[in-house]
């Protein structure tokens, strides 16, 4: 029957999904809540007024990187727990769609919407404080932004093998990131704490987002500013330690009864 | 020819043996039942021929392939309806379909797969806002979107009100009748008889039954009859119980004569009695019965 007709072009499924993806998330109240809403709530109530352009920058740049690992880590990671205790998943994994292009397709949509979430952050800082922002600022944002999302989606693509049940899956991914993110100077600066802990941060996959969003925002020029590369480094690493864990975990099938 | 072959089909859940020896074929484009009681069998063996779980020994071909490796030809000719139904409450039915249509060489249109299952008033609601019964059949919609050549319907019907149901029938037999082959696992043997051109009974992990409904039923009758309240026992040799009498019988009129001889001596009529060829039903029943006392 089928043998006849050409199989759809790898191309148009890349495309398909991650719209569909896209459109799930966007139709998700956590992902606009905790991704959009609240980095901005949590920026107008942590300003004081009076802020140096330094502070600004640090909180805004903060608050940036809370809604996208939101996004990018709790989200997205809980999404795939519900479609795979669903068996939305396994039906997936039974159709004539690659593995790969689905999860290729969802985290494209999930990297998108982060930066989405990333971006109304940096602009309720511009609209609401009068923040500048450079073209420079605002390339050097998008590279923070989709690292930070590649990497975080990648690690919350692994923790999935962990966690039991879509009821599990927000408290737990919440305790498991709040605490980086909150180590990471997110909320403010965190170099008061001992050595070993600020030096550990360094090398988890919040604190370098937050540099690279922060070193953004200071460019006062138009093109590319230079790009920490130990930052975009330590992300790389999780990238792939996220991907080689996926690998070896990813569960597509529900727990059997 | 075969859609599929199963030849010393074997499954362990650890140390349960879950599927032992099973051997059968699918002729194409021909219904199948598969049925049996809870923990008989059936899903895990449905599972093992969708690719979804390892067989732990024998072989299966399906559509000429292993399913545990087919690749994307192969799983764009299968269509699934899996035990639970699997969607994503956020999309709506037109959404769900024009997706999942887009994944195959030659689907059916959207319109084309509503009017089948029934769903054109609700295309446009989410799945997560339909009822129990509406979101099966949307599952049935995704499993035959893509004009499969082998159907898995794993209890189809379940939740189903009477109308719906009758109408997926109808819906299969269309397929059929499009050359699709169905293998179908359901306990409704009204469902089974109505459909299928052949069933097979698992029964404690391995085949008891492989046969046409028509040979399971038999060539016997059934005579069934329950006595008034009040009434004096009925023959023993009828029923065990005194009160009702189910009978398969190759000798409708011995049985006949031991009923009107009990009613002549109590004064009693035979209100009510029935006599037929027997169900599906009474034939699994007493098939499974036999099976389970050994």
């Amino acid at each position: 029957m089928a043998e006849d007709h050409p199989l759809p072009s790898v191309a148009s499924l890349l495309t398909a999904q991650a719209r569909y993806q896209l459109r799930l998330l966007l139709r998700t109240p956590r992902a606009a809540a905790a991704g959009l809403v609240l980095p901005v709530l949590l920026m107008v109530l942590n300003n004081r007024g009076g802020h140096l352009d330094a502070q600004l920058r640090q909180l805004v740049a903060g608050m940036a990187v809370l809604g996208l690992t939101n996004v990018a880590f709790v989200t997205h990671a809980s999404g795939l727990v519900a479609a795979r205790e669903s068996g939305v998943l396994r039906r997936w994994r039974r159709s004539p769609l690659p593995g790969w292009c689905y999860f290729t397709g969802r985290i494209a949509a999930t990297v998108a919407l982060a930066i989405g979430s990333g971006a109304v952050a940096v602009f309720a800082g511009v609209a609401l404080y009068g923040m500048p922002l450079t073209g420079g600022a605002a390339a050097g944002l998008l590279v923070a932004f989709v690292a930070g999302a590649l990497t975080w989606a990648s690690v919350g693509t692994a923790v999935t093998a962990l966690i039991p049940s879509p009821d599990s899956a927000v408290p737990l991914l919440s305790v498991t990131y709040f605490p980086i993110v909150f180590l990471s100077g997110a909320f403010g600066d965190s170099s008061a704490g001992p050595h070993w802990l600020t030096t550990a941060v360094r090398y988890l996959p919040a604190r370098p987002v937050v540099d690279l969003a922060h070193h953004a925002l200071r460019s006062t020029r138009g093109g590319l500013p230079p790009v920490p590369l130990t930052d975009l480094a330590v992300l790389g690493v999780w990238s792939v330690a996220g991907l080689l864990t996926s690998l070896s975990l990813f569960r597509w099938d529900p727990r059997r009864p | 020819m075969s859609a599929v072959v199963v030849t010393g089909l074997v499954k362990r859940y650890g140390p349960v043996t879950a599927v032992r020896d099973v051997c059968f074929e699918l002729p194409a484009g021909r219904v199948t039942a598969l049925l049996g009681p809870n923990g008989a069998g059936k899903t895990t063996t449905i599972e093992i021929l969708e690719g979804l779980l390892p067989a732990s020994g024998g072989t299966v071909r399906v559509l000429g392939a292993d399913p545990r490796h087919g690749g994307r030809a192969w799983r764009a000719r299968i269509g699934l309806v899996l035990q639970s139904t699997s969607l994503d409450a956020h999309l709506t039915v037109r959404e769900a379909l024009a997706l999942y249509g887009g994944l195959y060489p030659r689907p059916r249109t959207v319109l084309e797969v509503l009017e089948i299952v029934g769903l054109a008033d609700a295309a446009n609601r989410r799945i997560g806002a339909l009822s129990g019964g509406q979101q099966r059949r949307v599952d049935l919609g995704l499993g035959i979107i893509g004009r499969p050549e082998l159907l898995f319907l794993d209890e189809p019907t379940t939740a189903l009100d009477p109308e719906a149901r009758r109408r997926l029938w109808t819906a299969i037999e269309n397929l059929r009748s499009e050359g699709t082959t169905v293998l179908l696992t359901t306990h409704h043997m009204e469902e089974a008889q109505r459909l299928a051109d052949r069933v097979i009974v698992l029964s404690g992990g391995t085949v008891v039954a492989d046969t046409t409904p028509e040979l399971l039923r038999g060539r016997t009758s059934v005579v069934r009859y329950r006595a008034e309240p009040g009434a004096p026992p009925l023959p023993p040799e009828l029923s065990p119980g005194g009160r009702e009498v189910a009978s398969r019988t190759t000798d409708v009129t011995a049985v006949l004569e031991a009923l009107t001889g009990w009613a002549r001596e109590h004064g009693r009529d035979l209100t009510g009695i029935e006599v037929g060829p027997p169900t599906l039903e009474d034939a699994y029943l007493e098939l499974t019965r036999e099976v389970s006392h050994g």
